[in-house]
């Protein structure tokens, strides 16, 4: 078999189980092996799944045997972060210790949706301790250590909050993994695993049976190699759900992109220029290599309070949605110190703010849509810098102080935005290119991603400490 | 001002979260407080009309223009 199998699309692979190259119990066993022997190198997973993959990989087996595949991703293994609830005895953590047994006794909606569609859950995989929300400032931040990049000549982190989604994808250890993103916990975590990751549009995919950081601000989505799998992902993964009131009932289908017209994108005036230097010499060069597929435009946005309103929103909704654990004591658990008190000050936003707040949305929604409606996309790097050290302290997003100007209008107003590898910086580290669309739009900006990807080879290079598997 | 804004939410939570806190954090946890003031001051310089639209609560906008 020529193709690297841990480093292949869902597409690659789906196609060889069809072919009956590879059968869907030895995908899982293949899998597993580099979850098993890899992952804790990255501080990747939390719980290895592998009774249950097995026992559906067995199942689907089966049904290949007999011709019958559920879709595309019938066989395919993938690992979920670990704030989507599952039952059989598999515990769900929220990557925070004082929560490491904590069980539940159904699936969240996601994992029922992608086992219909026939995938095998691998892993339950390591995240930042609830989420990032209590404000941590370093990636130890996790009771399972701190998430590590599968990439640099350094020890550097992999991103959070949906640490072990990216570093299990950038390591081949799954082909996709589920994260979910309140504020650039997807978007982050792509950029400093050089892979490729969707925020769909808020209430594309359900959120029952996922932790809650903010009711109004989280959203699911794939972590993968490619942005062609993101999109056949979310077509999987999309729909109402009765149990998520949030979720829309419009329905998503897939149009990869045929090179069949050109693209409007908007550049924001001197959004990279707080970047590091090899972060915006690749942006610029990224912006080059879209020529022959865009036109590119260099746009203004309005002087509105971005980061201020989302993030009072975030405080004021993770403070009700994390009230009874914080007064049950259970933060002074928590692996990292300034996450067993940092919950506290978020608590004080006033409700007159979080009003404000709500009705400033309204208006950044308005000015966000009318501007992405002359445009598929507006650009940006996904974040100013490469990876924090594993040792440095940082300033999060969500702690205040560090400045995200396209993450606030993206996930105030629910828009939809996917980052792809795009070259390396510091310390051999990659960085990241985003594009963000209009709501209900992802098949704009997956476009744009996968003619990006067409053209370039940086979603084809893999970590040399991944450390490939004879195969 | 600030500081007395500070120190009044401080209030509140010493009162109801004092026995979890120890003394080495509390410099830190008036610092957050000092983040919840500038966001309070960044929102109340902005200025919204007095208009009678709702805000859509919960949700964000999502036009009914935008199409798949």
């Amino acid at each position: 078999m020529t193709l690297p199998l841990s480093f292949a699309t869902i597409r690659q692979l789906s196609g060889l189980i069809r072919s009956k190259e590879v059968s869907p119990l030895e995908l899982a066993t293949f899998f597993l092996s580099r979850l098993e022997t890899i992952g804790p190198r990255y501080n990747a997973i939390v719980t290895l799944t592998k009774e249950l993959a097995l026992e559906q990989a067995a199942t689907l087996e089966q049904e290949a045997k007999r011709g019958e595949y559920r879709s595309i991703l019938h066989g395919i293994p993938y690992g979920a972060k670990d704030l989507l609830a599952t039952a059989g005895g598999i515990p769900t953590t929220w990557g925070a210790s004082p929560l490491r047994n904590q069980m539940f006794d159904y699936d969240a909606t996601i994992i029922k949706k992608l086992q219909a569609h026939g995938a095998t859950l691998a892993a339950k995989l390591a995240m930042v301790e609830l989420a990032g929300g209590f404000g941590y400032r370093n990636p130890e931040a996790s009771f399972t250590g701190p998430g590590i990049t599968p990439w640099g000549d350094i020890a550097a982190w992999s991103g959070g909050s949906s640490s072990g989604s990216g570093s299990a994808v950038a390591a081949g250890l799954v082909p996709f993994a589920i994260g979910s993103e309140t504020w650039g916990s997807i978007l982050t975590p792509a950029n400093n695993c050089g892979i490729t990751g969707l925020r769909p549009t808020f209430g594309r995919i359900s959120r029952h049976g996922a932790m809650t950081l903010s009711w109004s601000l989280d959203k699911i989505g794939p972590l993968c190699h490619t942005a062609d799998d993101c999109g056949v992902l979310l077509e999987a993964m999309s729909g109402y759900d009765s149990l998520d009131p949030s979720t829309t009932k419009r329905g998503f289908r897939y149009q990869p992109y045929r090179g069949d017209h050109r693209f409007r994108i908007g550049v924001i005036r001197d959004i990279a220029s707080n970047c590091e230097n090899e972060v915006k010499s690749n942006f610029e060069e990224a912006l080059s290599s879209l020529m022959p597929v865009a036109d590119i435009e260099e746009i203004t946005v309005p002087d509105f309070p971005y980061e201020a309103a989302t993030r009072t929103i975030l405080f004021a909704e993770m403070g009700s949605a994390l009230e009874d654990f914080i007064n049950s004591g259970g933060a002074r658990e928590l692996t990292a110190r300034e996450d067993r008190y940092g919950g506290l000050a978020p608590s004080m936003v006033l409700a007159k703010d979080y009003i404000k707040a709500l009705r400033i949305r309204d208006i950044i929604a308005n000015e966000a849509d009318q501007i992405l409606s002359k445009y598929d996309a507006l650009v940006a790097p996904t974040r100013p810098t490469v990876a924090a050290k594993v040792e440095g302290e940082f300033t999060s997003i969500i702690r205040g102080k560090a400045s995200d100007v396209m993450g606030a209008i993206g996930n105030i107003s629910g828009l939809p935005a996917i980052s792809v590898p795009n070259g390396f910086g510091k310390y051999g580290l990659p960085t990241g290119i985003q594009f963000m669309g209009r709501c209900y739009n992802e098949n704009a900006i997956l476009g744009i991603a996968h003619a990006y990807q067409s053209n370039t080879g940086w979603h084809q290079m893999y970590p040399p400490n991944g450390n490939p598997t004879p195969e | 001002m600030s500081t007395n804004r500070i120190e009044g939410m401080w209030q509140i939570i010493e009162d109801k979260y004092g026995h979890q806190i120890q003394k080495g954090e509390i410099q830190d946890i008036k610092n957050g407080l000092a983040g919840i003031v500038e966001l309070e001051d960044a929102l109340s310089s902005f200025q919204l009309d007095k208009s009678g639209t709702p805000p859509s609560l919960f949700a964000p906008h999502i036009s009914d223009e935008a199409r798949e």
